[in-house]
């Protein structure tokens, strides 16, 4: 593990160096006709779309690597713009929007995963004809912005980082899992845009989910017996599910009507800073008096 | 709402895509079955 001061840009080039030699292996392959497979799994609670090194952007990098080749699968785990305000909901929203025509971009998951701060970027380049795996991997605290992971202006954030790569001959119990997880993910996204009967059960399911928090709502609020810690839960509750709700609209095909149901959704409440509702997830047993503490 | 403005139009949800999902849509029918196959297949070599 190492750390990037904030005067630093080792984490940026780091990473940097992990698409370059991403982009390589793919290019030499492709050059010689050979049987390969990549995959570049990249997830980040935010992304912004002009994060530089040396006057190359870190997005379009990433974009060139995947045009070398269609067996390159980009699979991108991120927040949804919506749960942003300002410059930051706009600039999200700009670098989500360069990768959704090439890569499967996953913001909602059905576990009923809250907020995905999971930030990494992994490579697999599976080559059949030489008969081995190049592999590597970027881990870190940092988000993909400018001073998560450079030094803009000298005024940059202090975080820590890891960037690896190597050749295999055989993939780890661990690799596979990634993998499985990759696969997982781009049935799943390609199964909204390409079987109907799957969308409409995405979206079912999720309006069951807010049914039944709606209704258990409605119980305890008729139940005398119905404790502040219980009330307290039911509102942070309601809170995520009106949030989540924002990531499958977002997730979901559709933009022409689903942009339209967005914006009435924000007009009648925006969707609750995903980061503070994070810190009001409690163990019942706080409940009240964290419910105390807001009152 | 989803039930009122979304489901409705689920059957011909094509229709109401945007640019970026039109290329993505075309992306998928391009690559997404030889993705899969190939997955499927380095997963289950490797399983041996």
């Amino acid at each position: 593990m190492r750390i990037k001061q904030p005067d630093s840009d080792n984490a940026l080039e780091s990473l940097m160096n992990e698409v370059d030699h991403a982009h390589e292996r793919l290019t030499n392959c492709v050059s010689k006709d050979h049987d390969i497979t990549a995959v570049l799994y990249l997830s980040s609670l935010i992304i912004m779309p002009d994060v530089v090194f040396n006057g190359r952007k870190l997005l379009q990098g990433l974009s060139n690597t995947i045009s070398v080749s269609p067996n390159c699968i980009c699979v991108v785990r991120t927040t949804t713009p919506t749960y942003f305000t300002g410059h930051m909901r706009t600039r999200h929203k700009r670098a989500v929007d360069s990768l959704r025509n090439k890569c499967y971009v996953i913001m909602y998951s059905k576990n009923k995963e809250f907020l995905n701060h999971a930030k990494f970027f992994i490579h697999y380049h599976i080559c059949q004809s030489e008969g081995n795996v190049h592999y590597g991997h970027f881990y870190g605290s940092t988000n993909l912005t400018q001073a998560g992971l450079g030094n803009p202006r000298n005024n940059g954030n202090y975080e820590e980082f890891e960037a690896y790569h190597s050749i295999k001959y055989k993939l780890s119990w661990s690799d596979k899992e990634y993998l499985k997880e990759v696969l997982e993910l781009i049935v799943h996204k390609a199964s909204l845009y390409t079987d109907r009967r799957y969308l409409a059960r995405h979206v079912l399911d999720h309006e069951l989910q807010l049914e039944d928090l709606l209704s258990s709502t409605h119980s305890s609020e008729e139940n005398r017996d119905s404790t502040l810690g219980e009330f307290y839960e039911s509102y942070v509750n309601l809170m995520a599910a009106y949030s989540q709700t924002f990531a499958m609209l977002d997730e979901i095909p559709g933009k022409k009507i689903t942009n339209r149901i967005i914006e009435k959704l924000t007009q009648e409440t925006r969707p609750a800073d995903p980061l503070e509702l994070e810190m009001m997830y409690i163990d019942p047993e706080y409940t009240e008096s964290a419910a105390k503490t807001l009152a | 709402m989803l039930k009122n403005e979304y489901e409705p139009f689920i059957e011909k949800i094509s229709d109401y895509l945007d640019e970026d999902e039109i290329k993505f849509s075309e992306f998928l029918k391009k690559n997404n079955e030889k993705h899969v196959d190939s997955l499927h297949k380095i997963i289950e070599s490797q399983d041996k």
